[in-house]
């Protein structure tokens, strides 16, 4: 009884915080619209925004100048939505890996993901194919990344301290990276500078082309992991512990990873290797809501988004260069995942 | 009959040397302007003021201006790279140690670009290079005993990821900010190319790597004994912190000139010791310098190769991770990735 009534104000509590999150969330995204070289007021960002997303609303207010209107839907808005769904992918796909793996060191960019993304991407800029053929190579690309880590890993396999698995996922990437140089190599130098500015992750290419190229697999991804986040929870036993509760564990493994090689692929595909969001915002979650996936999984998202909206934030007002996202959240990450596992001495859950 | 092969090993150095020094020569002949080797020992000879020959202002050029210090500067990178790892490996009791996973090649190519973004002179390179590279390597020791992840070796590497993917970040953002229009320079250079090596980087990497190779040669008893195990070592009667001390110093100073001189060039100091270890065992009196000659050897040749069968020069460093890490994949696939402690 007692134990139950922990549960219940547990869940409670954890509600609460996704609550306030989310609040949090949508008070940030509006913030980024006022912020930037011309910065608006916030009742005036809102009102311009709430226009924008009510679909039947009024004529267009006349106290609103054209340039006002123009820098919140044409500019602001897919900048900002990409920032948000960025951070969801990455935080949602990061908690996933995690769980599935048993392992709070994995983080999409460290299976070997993010850089299998990033050579089809490269293939298919230098093929100069479309944007949503970018995504299928992107995707293909990843998978194979993923697979060869994981292949790597299980021939490797001797005491299973989940180590093994982040270090096959350092060489399975050294080498994708090769391959993405021999690529940078062979572009003429139109690509190359596409390429190069892109791998490095950059929002600053923001359209409503690209929102949408990553808003439907994290939407549609993002909602399937939701659909199995008491399956994760059980993942998170053991594999057999999992098995007598009649769970398909290899069935579900695949399933998480072809999800999150999809919401990679497309993350990569639109804003390059935005690094060590994948691993961090997990910790972070964990340490809000605990290890629960049924709220760690929203509380990730949440919280990926952000941490991105917050970085690209700096880079507009205070830095007010486009250094691009991806050296920053490295620079700021690192720092963090060191601390982190200094505190926590990290074991990998496997051992205990 | 174990005598002969005993013999095969000792002799290894040896054959080593001649196949180098060959490979040396013979590659003067590649190139996007190929030299027939009979021209080439009479370009040699006239150079050297012994046979007077007809030879052209291009062929001198090339015989005695642009190939010899490219090919020696690529050999003396190889050496460097391949000694290190050796000694690195020894001195840490870990098969899967090099000086780029420790993060040694990322703080010494932060500190290169740095040096070159305020723009100070090529003395000045060298030393933010060394700074960054020995600053490098310590936090990566200091973090990797902070996280103490079991001691199975994985937490060096581990830590030597993170310190690396944060000193390039660090390169990236200075690449960001610069603006003296460096930037396609220090892109290229960071992959790794033996492009534009001249006797100026010649007479530094020469000094750097000679000097260190001769103190790594010297210790060679040492690492054989650190190779046992601290507490062995202790007993023993060797000072097993400052050996570490001078191998990790000499070992940056050496990284830190090959990277100031040829940029990042990966995975080269991992696997030469591997594949000399299976030639010449694990004795670091004969495994040194085998590491040595093979690195030279292993580097030269790539630097052969992108220069003569790709047509627009395929940074070395590229190659060497495109060719490096399926051959780590299937050393830590045979060492079950155990390290040596256990």
């Amino acid at each position: 009884m007692r134990q139950n009534d922990k549960a219940i104000s547990s869940y409670i509590k954890s509600n609460g915080i996704l609550t306030i999150l989310t609040a949090i969330t949508v008070i940030s995204v509006i913030a980024s619209l006022c912020i930037g070289t011309y910065p608006l007021p916030f009742s005036k960002a809102f009102e311009i925004m709430m226009h924008f997303i009510w679909p039947w609303s009024s004529d267009y207010n006349t106290e609103w100048t054209a340039k006002e209107i123009i820098i919140i839907e044409l500019i602001r808005m897919p900048r900002v939505l990409l920032a948000v769904f960025v951070g969801v992918a990455l935080g949602i796909s990061g908690t996933a890996l995690q769980g599935m793996m048993r392992n709070p060191l994995v983080g999409p960019d460290l299976v070997g993901v993010a850089s299998g993304a990033a050579f089809g991407g490269v293939l298919a800029v230098m093929m100069d194919m479309s944007s949503y053929t970018m995504v299928i190579m992107a995707f293909g690309g990843g998978m194979m990344g993923m697979v060869m880590t994981f292949a790597l890993a299980s021939l490797s396999k001797s005491e299973s301290n989940g180590m093994t698995l982040i270090l096959s996922g350092i060489f399975v990437g050294a080498f994708l990276m090769a391959c993405v140089g021999l690529g940078q190599f062979f572009a003429n130098d139109g690509q190359l500078n596409e390429i190069t500015f892109w791998l490095l992750g950059t929002l600053t290419r923001a359209n409503e082309e690209r929102v949408w190229t990553i808003a439907i697999p994290t939407l549609v991804g993002g909602s399937a992991l939701m659909f199995i986040r008491w399956r994760l929870n059980i993942l998170s036993l053991n594999d057999t512990d999992a098995m007598s509760l009649g769970i398909n564990v290899r069935l579900i493994r695949w399933v998480i990873i072809s999800i999150v090689a999809w919401i990679v692929a497309s993350q990569v595909a639109v804003s390059g290797i935005v690094a060590w969001i994948g691993l961090v915002i997990p910790h972070f979650a964990r340490m809000l809501v605990g290890p629960d996936h049924r709220s760690l999984l929203p509380a990730s998202a949440l919280l990926g988004a952000l941490f991105v909206l917050a970085i690209d934030a700096l880079t507009r007002t205070v830095i007010q260069e486009e250094i691009p996202i991806g050296v920053l959240t490295t620079l700021i990450g690192t720092p963090i995942i060191i601390l982190i596992f200094w505190k926590k001495q990290t074991k990998g859950w496997i051992s205990d | 009959m174990i005598n002969s092969a005993l013999f095969i090993q000792k002799k290894t150095p040896l054959i080593l040397g001649i196949l180098l020094l060959s490979t040396i020569i013979v590659s003067l002949g590649f190139g996007s302007y190929p030299i027939d080797y009979n021209r080439i020992t009479e370009i040699i000879l006239h150079l050297l003021g012994i046979g007077d020959y007809a030879v052209t202002l291009k062929e001198i050029a090339i015989i005695e201006y642009i190939r010899p210090p490219r090919i020696l500067v690529a050999t003396l990178s190889g050496i460097a790279l391949g000694v290190s790892g050796a000694a690195l490996q020894g001195m840490m009791r870990n098969p899967l140690v090099e000086p780029n996973l420790v993060g040694v090649t990322g703080g010494a190519a932060f500190g290169g670009v740095l040096a070159i973004v305020i723009g100070l002179a090529q003395a000045g390179t060298i030393l933010l290079s060394f700074i960054g590279g020995l600053g490098a390597l310590l936090s990566t020791f200091t973090l990797a005993k902070i996280m103490n992840l079991r001691s199975d070796g994985i937490a060096l590497i581990m830590a030597g990821f993170f310190v690396g993917s944060f000193c390039l970040a660090g390169v990236g953002f200075l690449e960001f900010y610069d603006k003296s229009g460096a930037l396609p320079n220090i892109v290229y250079w960071l992959l790794g190319t033996f492009r534009g090596a001249d006797f100026t980087k010649l007479l530094l990497i020469s000094t750097t790597t000679l000097i260190g190779l001769t103190v790594i040669i010297l210790l060679r008893w040492r690492i054989n004994l650190l190779s046992l195990g601290d507490v062995d070592a202790m007993a023993i009667g060797i000072d097993t912190r400052k050996l570490r001390w001078i191998i990790i110093i000499i070992v940056t100073f050496m990284v830190s000139s090959q990277v100031a001189v040829s940029g990042i060039i990966g995975w080269v100091g991992l696997i030469v010791p591997h594949i000399a270890r299976m030639l010449v065992g694990p004795d670091h009196r004969l495994l040194l310098p085998t590491s040595a000659l093979l690195g030279g050897l292993f580097v030269l040749g790539l630097d052969t190769i992108t220069r003569s069968v790709t047509q627009g020069e395929i940074p070395v460093g590229v190659l060497s991770a495109f060719i490096g890490t399926p051959i780590v994949s299937f050393i830590f696939w045979k060492t079950k990735t155990k390290g040596w402690n256990e």
